[in-house]
């Protein structure tokens, strides 16, 4: 029986689910670093109102004292909404939670907290200035990844069995793969947005991150619903076709030749588990990449643009100056990058007119030591602050779904690899994520 | 690739339309960082190949 099922048939309660997270966050949150608020109260209240529910007879829903915690650009009523920044600090409280938190929680979920994250959302490795690094729970002298570093390592230390993200450029998908645990980016428009502070507008995914792929998957659902305060929330069309045999390749080309041999073994070993021998050549995605990283910084800056001719000392220097550059950058850069896009998206739908799934590593190399800023990878030497999102930039780019699904068994830093759909076929991933996980391939990698 | 002076020059007018003020000792992230973006802008433009592809007002996958 799992502990939702318990919950729901009143064989525990929420409030002891509470209690036992709360104390987990205690032992093990101050050495990663992945809270910036605990929310004891909202969440013992909120735990007694589903017992009594319970208690009456009635079903909450299918996270029934589920407890999670949200990346800090999320609003959650009560709490000044930060994203990371100092900037933000003195803003007032947000007046509501955001629709996300509305929907996990008509679905029976406990927020318990607040989770760290990257300024703005802008990087990959959660070495935020202004509130500490989060450490990997697997070796706390590595980065969680980032943006959402803080959810990865809350979910991979066992503090919660969910968390909500953002995926900007692989904000989702880096730190779950670098901490080891499930990570999905759905499509572009498929879920709302409303009451999380944007990065880059066009860019910009929500998704969960979670222990479990039935966990992460409940939540997924629970998680969908129209909201006309999302501009950007689009309906997938009707009639997609079901039951099909998946039809599965491994991205090939000289653009993923550039991680190291793990990364090339593992994401070998899911394709021969999920018996797939094809491989895919995917042409533009450099193109694809590098028309991600202009528009990002260029969409990024200007969201901020008055708070960098107001404050720009209130910003972490790299993120400023970082904003500065995208601010500066010449008009016609960001258009051929908007050109470049479409070319990419046109150009990555046709490789894949054959191919339901593709099998990507979801990180170049493992997650790197804190502060790193030089490695060398396949004979080059790159930065890893920009080289962890390579494989997660071009998919979210062009909007399409992507999930990342820790590889089980490792004895060191986790492995994962992204399976990749097209766009409203997050039921494919799923699908290949099941077996990967039925073989034994697939799992988290959650502290005891 | 754009000499220092070129970026400084591009910094500089840019700057001052927008109305920011570089922070003392930024000069050089700055460059460094418009100088990636750039790159990667030609990387864009190159894969173009002389063509003006459409672009959606509001993006869908």
């Amino acid at each position: 029986m799992t502990l939702v099922e318990a919950v729901r048939a009143g064989r525990a309660s929420a409030r002891e689910t509470v209690e036992t997270t709360l104390e987990r966050i205690a032992t093990h949150d101050p050495a990663i670093n992945a809270f910036t608020h605990v929310l004891a109260d909202r969440a013992r209240n909120r735990a007694d109102a589903l017992d009594a529910r319970i208690g009456a007879g009635q079903d909450p829903g299918p996270l029934t004292g589920v407890c999670f915690a949200v990346k800090n650009l999320f609003d959650v009523a009560g709490v000044t909404t930060l994203a990371g920044s100092r900037l933000w600090r003195d803003n007032p409280p947000a007046p509501s939670d955001a629709f996300a938190i509305r929907q996990l929680e008509a679905a029976g979920a406990i927020l318990v907290g607040c989770l760290n994250m990257d300024e703005f959302a802008s990087g990959f490795t959660t070495e935020n200035s202004h509130y500490g690094a989060t450490r990997n729970p697997h070796d706390h002298t590595r980065t969680a990844g980032g943006s959402s570093g803080g959810s990865a390592a809350a979910v991979a230390v066992g503090m919660v069995p969910l968390a909500l993200a953002s995926d900007t450029n692989g904000s989702i998908r880096v730190p779950a793969a670098a901490c080891g645990v499930f990570g999905l980016k759905p499509t572009y428009g498929r879920l709302s947005r409303a009451g999380t502070a944007l990065f880059a507008e066009s860019f910009d995914h929500i998704g969960p991150i979670a222990a479990d792929a039935d966990v992460l998957w409940a939540a997924y659902d629970a998680l969908q619903g129209a909201d006309p305060d999302d501009p950007a929330q689009s309906l997938p069309p009707a009639g997609l076709s079901v039951d099909a045999p998946l039809r599965i390749a491994t991205a090939s080309g000289d653009f993923f030749a550039q991680c190291d041999a793990v990364a090339r073994e593992t994401t070998a070993d899911a394709a021969r588990a999920l018996g797939s021998t094809a491989k895919l050549d995917l042409p533009g995605i450099a193109a694809g990449w590098s028309a991600a990283v202009v528009i990002t910084l260029i969409e990024g800056s200007n969201i901020h643009l008055n708070d960098l001719r107001r404050a720009p000392a209130a910003f972490d220097p790299m993120t400023r100056d970082r904003f500065l550059a995208g601010a500066l950058a010449p008009v016609s850069t960001y258009l051929a990058a908007q050109r470049a896009r479409r070319l990419w998206r046109d150009r990555a739908l046709r490789a894949l007119a054959q191919t339901d799934v593709l099998i990507t590593p979801a990180l170049p190399f493992e997650a790197p030591q804190l502060g790193c800023t030089e490695m060398t990878v396949a004979g080059q030497t790159l930065d890893p602050r920009r080289a962890l999102g390579q494989f997660t930039q071009p998919f979210s780019c062009i909007g399409l779904p992507a999930m990342v699904v820790p590889l089980a068994g490792r004895a060191s830093m986790p492995r994962a690899i992204q399976l990749v759909a097209h766009p409203w076929r997050e039921d494919h991933l799923l699908a290949a994520a099941r077996i990967l996980i039925d073989r034994g391939i697939a799992g988290a990698n959650i502290l005891p | 690739m754009e000499s220092d002076e070129t970026l400084d020059r591009m910094i500089d007018a840019a700057a001052l339309a927008l109305g920011l003020t570089l922070p003392e000792g930024s000069r050089a992230a700055i460059r460094s960082d418009l100088s990636t973006i750039l790159e990667h802008g030609r990387i864009c433009e190159a894969s173009l190949e002389g063509a003006t592809v459409e672009i959606a007002p509001v993006y869908r996958p």
